[in-house]
């Protein structure tokens, strides 16, 4: 074991009592578990854990009849996902604390989460494409959300389907899409479909890794790095790194604007799923869209250009400024920062080495501010402190390094354990960072904690980054694999929470505004029930006349108005999940009895007869 | 029968006659709110509220629909009702309005023989 962490000095700076809350809130991926987790800091506490793309038994997401349809896609039903990178929504590039997007990379999704109730509100597919990985920054004013491919797929645009062609026909038919996901951020919008496809930009055949989106003199721009511009297709770790330089693909989205107006966009089919809450019913709705607009670059000059960048670069981020471009050179131990103010005079100056697929290709020297000798082994991700200081992730070394940007040297450097992957710091992406804290995500845990056998959560390391050196506060395992995250200091949030959900205002067509309404309707081999819970009991809490061959629907209305009193449901031999009832909502759990017998459900029995059996409906509470 | 309850209802005015209107939106409050846990003639969650305005003052029924987490921990009679039933009367009425109506609808009730 080595790199001491904590001292009673570091455990008092972390130490929040009970009753005062943290600082900030970070939103952490919970990358192959599918989930956003919600951590309080400086305490590390986990707080929440938000199902976004995957099924969640605590509380019935994704199982229940009102959430199921949140993971329908394309292909069917899918129950789980590998949820990447949360973005915050922006506000004149500031963090405003509204919604929080995330990706789904295996399944191309990208996820809105409402902030007032912490829950997913949303969900669109990423038609035409594989491995949404440079997903979901968004532009300053939330304008978009990005979708980029990881993996570059053979669509045919005019089918809006994948060919069927040899794989080694790459170069000639596989192509990569950058979808640019329209948010409609009008308060008063009164639907609850807020996502869009407004257009994809057909690109070369690379794989856009990262993105992040300009402010300040770059809004209006958003940067996507690639790596395997060799276009290779397999041993892709040895293949696609040939090439001395790759690319920063850089999309003017305002250009693209205007040649859509002008009719440059082409639409074609396309089927796609689109997942949304509306929230008086308390359902989510499935749409299936069928049609998305492409833009080609050869139809639209100006729309992007690549920067030649060196070998793999990763992430790309801008610092707050919104001028430098740190590009987070995986490959290359020389940590390349771009000037975007260069990048727009070498445009003006033609200073193009080649054109690739119509996009033309910017010299290295006439975009790159500066190399930051030596940083470190495998730079990989850029987070800023808003003093002029860029924080980069280092891989290999596992380090953090502590860059003056100006001056292009790194000032300080600290280790961290092991193999970090992505970093945050609380609105480090944005115009406006809080620079005090710097959370570290690791991908190998090893030697950390007590062991419990082979499979280990990752870990997390909380470091001051107020004064002059980095000092590392407080080490925790997280859940999944945390990829990016986000952070907000609380203030901007914990206000506009809300506690329950009115009742008066539940438009569920099955719920119950009181004990009276309660009832069990048959209609065919269909049985509803009409349920309600409060503390103590369920009304309803016990049936008869269900018989083998019946579906049954447990509709159950909280009917408790107070702040934390939720509610639990089950039923014995059911092939779904609990369903947690909030205050004043409508949840449903569907059962399919197999035999006859009695079951319990919670603190209830439900009598289930043979098919042919006439016992009479029948049902009630205290009787 | 003196005890007002603890909340942040001091003094409640009532009028000899019953107002009718107030009732019926007291009665609607009452079956939305109330009755999942208290019947009128028997005891169920809760205890029967037949003879409510009876055996308590207007102000400590008020206090005890609009603040009974307080009462429950501070109040004698509060304290002695959770000890019998065992399960925390939950703040379903924020608005002294609506509690009010529900007072109303409490002494109609108690009004009919």
């Amino acid at each position: 074991m080595w790199g001491k962490v904590g001292s009673e000095d570091a455990a008092r700076a972390v130490y929040v009592p009970p009753c005062q809350y943290d600082e900030f809130y970070a939103f952490v991926s919970g990358g192959f578990d599918g989930q956003l987790l919600v951590y309080g800091l400086p305490s590390g506490r986990l707080l929440k854990i938000i199902p976004v793309f995957s099924q969640y038994p605590r509380n019935g997401y994704g199982y229940s009849e009102e959430t199921k349809n949140f993971l329908m896609t394309s292909h069917g039903f899918i129950p789980w996902g590998d949820l990447h990178h949360p973005a915050l929504s922006k506000t004149d590039g500031v963090p405003d604390g509204r919604w929080i997007f995330a990706n789904e990379n295996n399944t191309p999704r990208v996820a809105m989460i409402d902030l007032r109730k912490f829950e997913t509100v949303e969900i669109i597919e990423i038609p035409n494409s594989a491995g949404n990985h440079s997903s979901p920054f968004v532009t300053q004013n939330t304008e978009y959300v990005v979708a980029g491919t990881r993996f570059s797929v053979p669509t045919d645009v005019t089918t809006g389907k994948f060919k069927d062609v040899p794989i080694a026909s790459y170069k000639d038919n596989f192509r990569g899409t950058i979808t640019f996901i329209k948010v409609n951020n009008d308060p008063n919008y009164k639907g609850e479909d807020r996502m869009s496809i407004a257009f994809k930009l057909l690109v070369s055949g690379f794989d856009y890794d990262l993105a992040h989106c300009g402010k300040g003199p770059s809004h209006g721009w958003c940067f996507f790095t690639s790596y395997n511009t060799e276009e290779a297709y397999t041993l892709i770790e040895t293949n696609a790194s040939q090439n001395d330089k790759d690319y920063i693909l850089a999309v003017k989205w305002k250009k693209a604007e205007e040649c859509i107006a002008q009719g440059k966009g082409k639409k074609f089919p396309a089927t796609y799923y689109h997942n949304y809450y509306d929230e008086k019913k308390h359902m989510a709705v499935s749409r299936v869209e069928k049609e998305v607009t492409i833009l080609t670059p050869q139809d639209c000059s100006g729309v992007a250009y690549y920067l030649s960048t060196p070998k793999s670069p990763h992430g790309v981020d801008v610092d707050p400024t919104g001028d430098y471009i740190v590009a987070g050179g995986k490959l290359s131990a020389d940590l390349p920062i771009h000037s975007f103010s260069k990048m727009i005079k070498a445009i003006e100056n033609k200073e193009f080495e080649k054109e690739v697929f119509g996009i033309p290709v910017l010299k290295f020297e006439a975009v790159n501010y500066c190399l930051v000798p030596k940083a470190c082994l495998g730079p990989l991700h850029t987070e800023f402190d808003g003093k002029g200081y860029g924080y980069t992730s280092c891989f290999v070394s596992s380090e953090v390094i502590k860059t003056d940007i100006k001056n292009c040297q790194v000032v300080d450097r600290i280790q961290v354990y092991y193999n970090i992957g992505h970093l945050m710091i609380p609105g480090g992406d944005s115009r406006k960072p809080w620079g005090k804290y710097l959370l570290a995500m690791n991908k190998i845990t090893k030697d950390r904690y007590l062991p419990v056998g082979p499979e280990l959560h990752q870990s997390a390391q909380l470091i001051d980054i107020s004064g002059e050196k980095m000092r590392i506060l407080l080490d925790f395992p997280t859940l999944g694999e945390p990829h990016y995250a986000n952070g907000i200091h609380a203030d901007v949030i914990k206000e506009k929470t809300i506690q329950y959900y009115d009742l008066r205002e539940n438009e569920h067509p099955y719920a119950v505004k009181s004990e009276a309404e309660t009832r069990v309707e048959r209609k065919g081999n269909v049985v509803h029930v009409y349920m309600s819970a409060i503390r103590t009991h369920f009304t309803p809490d016990n049936i008869e006349g269900i018989r083998v061959g019946d579906t049954v629907y447990f509709h159950v209305t909280n009917l408790d108005q107070e702040y934390d009193i939720h509610h639990g449901f089950a039923i014995f031999g059911a092939e779904n999940a609990n369903i947690l009832i909030m205050p004043g909502e409508t949840r449903t759990l569907k059962w399919v009895p197999k035999a006859p017998g009695v079951h319990q459900e919670m603190q209830g029995y439900v009598r289930v007869s043979p098919a042919n059996a006439n016992v009479p409906l029948k049902w009630g509470t205290g009787k | 029968m003196k005890n007002k309850g603890i909340g942040p209802i001091n003094e409640v005015k009532l009028s000899p006659q019953i107002d009718m209107n107030l009732v019926k939106k007291g009665e609607d409050l009452f079956k939305i709110k109330c009755s999942a846990c208290h019947k009128i003639e028997e005891r169920y969650v809760g205890p029967a509220l037949k003879g409510v305005t009876q055996r308590r003052t207007p102000e400590w029924i008020m206090n005890m629909i609009l603040n009974p987490e307080e009462m429950t921990k501070k109040d004698p009679i509060a304290k002695e009702l959770l000890a019998e039933y065992l399960t925390p009367m939950v703040a379903q009425v924020k608005d002294t309005s609506e509690a009010r109506a529900i007072l109303e609808y409490l002494r109609f009730v108690d009004s009919q023989k």
